[in-house]
């Protein structure tokens, strides 16, 4: 529905013509992120402050309109794809780094400055910020606080909640609020945790506080293969039951590690059934000392081939092949389709070998790169959108894939958010009443229900979700 | 008339999984914060364009417009999206689908006429320089973004120069087109580290221009026949390499001419390869380094002119913050896209500014111009040098 | 008002604690819920008091999967049951309290306390994984699960920690575990800020460090054996025994006033308490402890020093009478109204803890 002239006006009053987009035939282009599902949007509108953001959802609310925050629109949940229409907000030009603290060891940052753009600033300062999603090189931090991201070195540093120390955010009705900020053990309600990992459904974030870290002196990177997925898995419960918990533990499948290599010669072994990388920092005592004990540990889990990175420019081709992964794998397939469930650790084995019947059982190529040590797998279905027939059987491997999942005790989401993706699955690990709490939370924030509409919850009106059913992907499949 | 978008691959389209990694990349999206403006979105609109899944719009052709060709983005694509032979394409189909433009059609003009013949370029060198000289360049708004022109850079006599000592290789040097008036002492500079090398530097006679500027604005079929032309010439010689000191010309010589296929070296590409003397004089100045476009994301080039620069006795090296970022010069962009172009430069500049170095090298003409321009423009001393000129005060 | 003594439920089970809580949110009772009673005075006084929920026959370790290192437990556990249980597995909760022993889980999440580990580990709100919570409807929540990292659904967790039972009672919480440290060594000084100083910029970070006001300096560093034996002897202070902690968990003032500001406000904020004042302080957190021995226009002084910097002073323990002189809050936090909308939300009938919290 194209969005009214006179709402159209009002928000050029607001954030000036050139910052108003409402031709058709470019909202086309805003309709997806990095998931496979799209929508257009009514209107897609940059705003450059504050209280630019404030004026828009003041009209926003004022016409009922749903407005959705986006970022640099690399999410794999369709959290910015504007499924019900409306205002896309794209704070992408709030790209400041507003203030960096040595002392205190923290900065303050608009949404859109991307990820790693804040660790190489803060680096000057010996300092970084940890959260480190693959996509770092491209995603917002706005996006981040949105979906509470994670990254590979989460597994030691805690992910993006355990970081924002404050954050201002635009409420439904346009008013401009922070929430916590510097000081610990803040009087009162914790709206800054409640609000982090909400997905764009109870406010717009416009300002963020983060904690930095000091970059730990000495870092070592460790490769390693194994003959098979379920080996590499017990290496990972051993290393964790032996009481180490390393910066990052990460693993790909055979599938992955083929393609990586083809992209980045990074000298993974592309004869293992599955790699592990494995990274411990500290002082040099630490690092050297937990090093050994784990390639210790390795080599008595049928670990072989074991390569520790000599150099930084070694350690960052390791990661290099480890975080432009998922998009390597477009040399098989052009498209993915993946989902980011989470098993109790030990339940790895078990999941994996599911994941593999279930690929097998509709003949779909699937590659396993994720984020082993907290059991936050990431199983990539690959197959060509061109292909209609293909559509349904990825979708049901999909679903079964996160149903084995929660079937051994584990959750829809790791990092990437509930969005659209898997908004209908939510009563497979949540009751009435568990839901029934969020929805009062959702209404505190959102009466008129304007916020990123059709995300998180499950939506009635749409009883089963067939994703060649929803709006995108049924576009494009219309392409054949 | 072709069929609608039939040069644009499929193929090449579906390489794209729409991760969005190339994003920050861009430069046109890191000033804009648009998708529409950024790789993943040209690709999707031109993908939609190539399935007939969204009509031709003539308002969106700006998107394909604004790119600068800068190949960033493939530099960073997981997927392997060859994005600058998708852009090419894009470019070349939509120039059939679109409206004729005057001032389009009179820059291609101006393009065929002046690059494509040789010894055209060079009299409007010397009608530049002597304009110059009468003070008379404010009357054109791009004659204010020249350097002062000296004597334009001429083969020596007999069309070879040879090594100094024993000779090693025997090298091809690509003169060009723009080089050779604008700076020519880059190419001095080029040749003599040559020579230094242990290389005898052959200068082809009837050498026309590479055709990567028409290439790079939808002209494919301009740029085949002068590849032609210098494919036959280059076919009837002997010779180890073609060297090449211009990255535009370097990255289009070895996607566009087969014949030529892994001969075709930048200067700092040879010289890092087979080596040059111990540098005879200390070279006391801190110095910055901007990729070019052409040789970074295009031909992978990065480590070898950092490398060549940094182990210059007494040089004080710094690298630059985004330095693999776009200048926004792009070739013909700067002149066909001003404000995009400058809003980029301005990025840019705060960047080179913040190294406070006494130098900064590149490896491309384009860029020298734009930098030399904007620096001059922002009061800024600071020196604009071409990689070679750097390492040749070593000498 | 006619005042009686109020009813005491110890129910055994979360069912039969919600059943209990709906009832009396439905004939209007004011409910508190009591777990160790070790923070039993925080807070303001309640305006009312019909019914002391118990939960301390919500005892159970309801699941603990060593090798996943996790753990689920129902709220009325005391910590250090807890702790022994995960102990037989090499494990443990970072959590060490001050007023300990006697802390149940529940309260310790519902009231937010933490200890000196916190600066290595972070407080619960960083290690919570999951929660289920009494609605005053009659209703079981749960919110997230027992995976160490998910982001399905709303953090009801961080919702309900610290919101001293004021939107519902908590009746069960999952936790992510650490394994103990491969070594544990605690040394001390009498250097005072400059001490705190040359801890805090060790290669390693110390695990927890404390400051008392006459100077003295604890600090524990855990980790691998050779960065932490490097560490320790470089600094070169008085080896102490783990004793120390149980001996400093163990404090609890009868006036204690916790004072929170930005970690980089502390030291001058705490130059500003009268002289003589006994505190002990977290500088790597920005949380001192203070025993109050002034009086209360004193305390609001200070506490409008402490939120002049951004901070707050709140009353852990102390005489009603003082508390209600003092307020055991301070400045009321600018998003009070959305605050008191979700307390609204949850407990419309104002029956958990009237008058106790800010909402």
């Amino acid at each position: 529905m194209p969005i009214h002239e006179v709402v159209a006006e009002e928000l050029r009053r607001a954030v000036g013509r050139e910052s108003v987009i409402v031709s058709p035939h470019d909202l086309r282009i805003f309709e997806r992120d990095g998931s496979i599902e799209g929508a257009m949007p009514d209107a897609v509108v940059l705003v450059s402050t504050t209280q630019e953001a404030s004026e828009v959802m003041k009209i926003a609310a004022r016409h009922r309109i749903p407005v959705v925050p986006r970022g640099a629109g690399t999410g794999l949940s369709g959290g910015a794809v504007t499924i019900r229409g409306g205002i896309a907000l794209q704070v992408t030009r709030m790209r400041r780094i507003l203030e960096i603290d040595p002392v205190a060891q923290t900065a303050l940052v608009e949404p859109g400055v991307v990820n790693q753009e804040l660790s190489l600033v803060a680096a000057q300062h010996g300092l970084f910020y940890a959260p480190d999603p693959s996509s770092q090189k491209a995603c917002t931090l706005g996006g981040n606080a949105a979906e509470n991201s994670g990254g590979p070195h989460c597994l030691y540093y805690g992910v993006t909640t355990n970081h924002v120390l404050g954050m201002e955010v635009v409420l439904a009705d346009g008013t401009v609020r922070w929430v916590s900020g510097d000081a610990p053990d803040r009087v009162g309600l914790d709206l800054c945790g409640l609000l982090v990992g909400s997905e764009g459904t109870l406010c717009a974030i416009t300002k963020i506080k983060v904690r930095l870290l000091r970059v730990p002196p000495s870092v070592a990177t460790l490769l390693a293969a194994f003959p098979s997925i379920e080996a590499a898995s017990h290496a990972v419960s051993a290393i964790i039951g032996h009481g180490i918990v390393p910066a990052a533990l990460e693993m790909m499948d055979n599938v992955t590690v083929g393609a990586v290599e083809a992209h980045y010669q990074a000298g993974y072994p592309t004869d293992a059934g599955a790699v592990l990388l494995v990274e411990v920092d500290g002082i040099a005592e630490s690092t050297r000392e937990l090093m050994a004990a784990i390639t210790d540990i390795l080599a008595h889990n049928q670990g072989y081939a074991m390569r520790e990175a000599q150099t930084p420019a070694e350690r960052e081709l390791l990661w290099a092949g480890r975080k432009g992964a998922i998009g390597a794998l477009g040399r098989i397939k052009p498209n993915y389709y993946l989902h980011d469930g989470v098993v109790p650790r030990s339940r790895l084995p078990q999941v994996l070998s599911a994941v593999g019947e279930i690929g097998e059982h509709y003949k779909l190529p699937v590659a396993n790169v994720f984020h082993a040590g907290d059991g936050n797998l990431h199983p990539n279905i690959l197959f060509d959108l061109r292909d209609r027939e293909v559509l349904h059987q990825v979708e049901a491997a999909g679903e079964e894939m996160l149903r084995a999942v929660v079937e051994l005790g584990g959750a829809l989401s790791g990092e990437h958010g509930i969005g659209l993706e898997k908004a209908a699955f939510m009563p497979w690990i949540f009751t009435d009443d568990d839901l029934n709490a969020m929805h009062r939370v959702k209404d505190v924030f959102d009466e008129q229900g304007i916020l990123n509409p059709g995300k998180i919850f499950p939506d009635p009106t749409r009883a089963r979700i067939h994703l060649a059913g929803r709006t995108g992907l049924a576009l494009e499949a219309r392409w054949w | 008339m072709t069929i609608p978008f039939s040069r644009l691959s499929d193929d090449d389209l579906a390489t794209c999984v729409h991760c969005g990694l190339c994003l920050d990349a861009c430069p046109t999206f890191r000033v804009t914060g648009l998708e529409t403006e950024s790789p993943r979105g040209r690709i999707y609109l031109m993908t939609q364009w190539k399935r007939g899944t969204l009509p031709f719009d003539e308002e969106q052709v700006k998107h394909i417009d604004l790119c600068l060709g800068c190949r960033t983005c493939e530099g960073v694509c997981p997927s392997g999206v060859p994005y600058g032979r998708i852009i090419e394409a894009g470019r070349a189909d939509v120039e059939d689908q679109r409206r004729p433009s005057l001032k389009r059609a009179a820059s291609r003009a101006a393009l065929r006429q002046l690059v494509g013949h040789p010894g055209r370029l060079r009299a409007a060198g010397v009608a530049t320089r002597a304009a110059q000289k009468l003070r008379l360049t404010s009357v054109a708004r791009s004659g204010r973004m020249l350097p002062q022109l000296g004597a334009p850079f001429r083969a020596p006599a007999g069309g070879v120069a040879p090594a100094a000592g024993e000779r090693k290789h025997r090298v091809a040097f690509l003169v060009g087109c723009v080089m050779p008036i604008m700076y020519p002492q880059s190419h001095h500079a080029a040749v003599r580290l040559l020579q230094l090398a242990g290389c005898e530097v052959w200068f082809p006679q009837g050498e026309r221009c590479c055709g990567a500027l028409f290439a790079h604005n939808g002209d494919i079929e301009g740029a085949e026949r002068l590849r032609d032309a210098n494919t036959r010439m280059y076919q009837a010689a002997s010779f180890d390499a073609l060297i090449v000191d211009s990255a535009g010309c370097g990255a289009h010589l070895k996607d566009f001419y087969p014949e030529l296929k892994g001969r075709v070296k930048d200067l700092t590409e040879w010289l890092a390869q087979v080596g040059l003397p111990e540098p005879k004089r200390e070279v006391r100045v801190r110095v910055t380094y901007q990729d070019a476009c052409h040789l970074a994301h295009a031909q992978k080039i990065k480590k070898e002119p950092r490398d060549l620069i940094r182990t210059l006795p007494g040089v004080e090296w710094v690298e630059m913050r985004h330095a693999e970022i776009c200048c926004g010069a792009a070739g013909l962009y700067s002149t066909l896209e001003p404000d995009m172009s400058n809003r980029i430069l301005r990025e840019k500049l705060d960047d080179v500014l913040a190294t406070r170095a006494d130098v900064l090298a590149v490896a491309n003409p384009g860029c020298q111009m734009q930098l030399e321009a904007g620096l001059r423009k922002r009061g800024s001393t600071m020196k604009v040098e071409h990689v070679s000129e750097v390492l040749a005060r070593g000498y | 008002m006619v005042v009686t003594a109020p009813s005491v439920e110890k129910p055994a089970s979360a069912e039969e604690l919600a059943r209990v809580l709906h009832e009396a949110a439905s004939s209007k009772l004011a409910v508190v819920p009591v777990g160790g009673r070790r923070a039993s005075k925080m807070g303001d006084p309640v305006e009312r008091c019909d019914v002391l929920l118990h939960t301390t026959r919500l005892d159970r370790v309801i699941e603990h999967s060593q090798a996943d290192m996790v753990v689920s437990v129902e709220a009325g556990i005391k910590l250090e049951s807890l702790q022994s249980e995960l102990a037989k597995a090499g494990q443990f909760l970072p959590l060490d309290p001050f007023n300990s022993p006697g802390h149940t889980i529940g309260g310790l999440l519902a009231t937010g306390w933490t200890g000196p580990l916190r600066l290595r580990f972070g407080s619960p709100r960083d290690y919570l994984i999951g929660i289920r919570v009494a609605v005053p409807d009659g209703r079981l929540a749960s919110g997230g699960g027992r995976v160490v990292k998910n982001v399905s659904g709303y953090d009801m967790m961080k919702l309900h920690y610290g919101a001293l039972g004021s939107l519902g009672v908590i009746v069960a919480a999952s936790f992510k575990v650490f394994p103990r440290p491969l070594r544990d060594v605690t040394v001390s000084s009498q250097g005072g800020w400059a001490d705190v100083d040359r801890a805090l910029s060790t290669p390693i970070a110390p695990s927890a460090l404390e400051l008392f006001s006459g100077g003295r300096v604890l600090a524990r560093y855990t980790g691998s054996p050779d960065a932490v034996n490097r560490v320790v002897s470089e600094l070169g202070w008085r080896p102490e025994d783990d004793t120390v902690w149980t001996e400093h968990g163990g404090r609890a003032p009868d006036r204690w006033a916790r004072v929170a500001v930005p970690r980089s406000e502390l030291r001058r904020v705490l130059g500003t308490f009268p002289s003589g004042a006994e505190w002990w302080a977290s500088p790597g957190i920005g949380i001192a402890h203070w025993s109050v021995a002034t009086d209360a226009s004193s305390v609001r002084e200070i506490r409008s020093t402490v939120e002049a910097a951004g901070g707050t002073l709140a009353l852990l323990a102390a005489p009603d009478d003082f508390t209600r002189e003092v307020g055991a809050w301070g400045a009321v936090p600018p998003t009070l109204d959305v605050q008191r909308r979700l307390k609204q939300a949850f407990d419309p009938g104002g029956v958990l803890n009237p008058g106790r919290f800010v909402v």
